[in-house]
């Protein structure tokens, strides 16, 4: 049977003086398959935009740049090599890790230890002579103030602030025996000597 | 032996208009301090304070600072004492203790120390703590008005030894003591 194609193809080829080129069947098939072939390999895919021409995104950051606003890329001469990726997936992700930095509000508030600190800042009495109902009488003194109460024997320093009246003192954190409470008084004294005079009165229960 | 045994917890939230801080004390009933935390100013960007809008200074108040603060301190008081009424509420329910706001008055002195009376608010009560200072003003939360004996009594333990208000200052000392560091 090919023969027989093959001899009709010859004597046609010559009745038309080889201007149609008339091929087996077994030859066109072969042809056939191949020009499928060749049109698989011309396949190409194609972004469906142009390249990418993201300069800067809030949300991404950038290889070693740090993310920041459009407009401080533009007007940073420092920024003129800054080099434009493409945006894969992955990077889009950091997005969500980004965010949740910049509001951390929780983590900026962090309770610190500071008993060392508050332990170096005096204690405060206000004068409380205004409220004392009856007190001892002095000779040739009067009292000016009056701070309670106080652990003497844990006190270690003490200084009046002249400005607001207020006594201020420190005590021996480390001294467990704390001993008796106090007022500590402030005297004028009249006459001569010293004109101001600091007197430890134990506290009166009744007080 | 149950005067010494008394701790008292002192908590403040500074709110200024930039920033936010606070501070957690734990004394003895002498004053003497046991635990100190206090947090960093926080300043909210501009885009929180949009963000968050009316809830930011809540929740920098109630869930940011007080969370932190009181999740920190170690040594657990018998009570909270706070300086505002609106901390009661938050310090509650973040240390399942009971939290008094404590203010001072310019009132004459009640009849004796650990004496309290109602004003017409309610939870609202003023307190003499000892013979010789101003009363103070006492808010409690509605759960605990009729633990109030229990509460006067144990403030007035505390401030034959003490000065009840005084470690405020104290530790608005030692936030003044934080910026001067940091300046």
């Amino acid at each position: 049977m090919p023969d027989i194609f093959s001899e009709i193809g010859r004597k046609l080829s010559r009745l038309f003086l080889g201007r149609i080129v008339v091929r087996g069947f077994g030859e066109m098939r072969r042809v056939e398959q191949a020009r499928i072939m060749t049109h698989f390999h011309a396949v190409m895919i194609n972004p469906m935009r142009a390249e990418p021409r993201v300069r800067s995104a809030l949300f991404v950051k950038w290889k070693s740049s740090k993310a920041v606003s459009a407009g401080s890329l533009l007007g940073s001469p420092r920024r003129k090599g800054f080099k434009v990726r493409s945006v894969s997936l992955a990077m889009i992700s950091r997005k969500k890790n980004i965010l949740r930095h910049r509001f951390n509000i929780s983590g900026r508030a962090a309770a610190r230890q500071g008993i060392r600190r508050i332990a170096r800042a005096p204690l405060t009495r206000k004068n409380r002579l205004y409220f004392v109902k009856s007190l001892p009488k002095f000779e040739r003194a009067t009292v000016l103030a009056l701070y309670s109460p106080i652990f003497h024997e844990k006190v270690v320093k003490s200084a009046l602030d002249k400005g607001s009246g207020n006594l201020l003192f420190w005590y021996d954190n480390d001294r467990r025996k704390a001993g008796e409470r106090f007022h500590l008084l402030l005297l004028r004294v009249f006459g001569g000597g010293t004109p101001l005079k600091w007197v430890w009165l134990p506290v009166n229960k009744k007080n | 032996m149950a005067e010494k045994k008394l701790l008292l917890g002192y908590l403040t939230i500074e709110t200024r208009e930039n920033f936010f801080r606070g501070a957690a004390l734990v004394t003895d009933a002498r004053g003497i301090p046991l635990d100190f935390r206090y947090t960093e100013p926080v300043r909210p960007t501009k885009l929180e304070r949009i963000l968050y809008g009316g809830a930011l200074d809540i929740y920098l108040r109630e869930e940011v600072i007080m969370g932190n603060l009181l999740g920190a301190v170690e040594v657990s008081p018998s009570l909270w004492l706070v300086d505002s009424a609106e901390l009661i509420r938050p310090a509650q329910k973040l240390t399942k203790l009971q939290a008094v706001a404590m203010e001072t008055t310019q009132r004459s002195p009640l009849e004796a120390g650990g004496k309290y009376e109602p004003t017409a608010e309610e939870g609202v009560f003023i307190f003499q703590a000892d013979n010789i200072s101003a009363p103070l003003r006492l808010s409690v939360s509605q759960e605990n008005v009729s633990k109030m004996a229990q509460t006067a009594e144990s403030l007035a333990a505390a401030a034959q030894d003490m000065e009840l208000m005084e470690p405020f200052t104290r530790i608005a000392k030692a936030f003044e003591a934080v910026s001067e560091s940091e300046s």
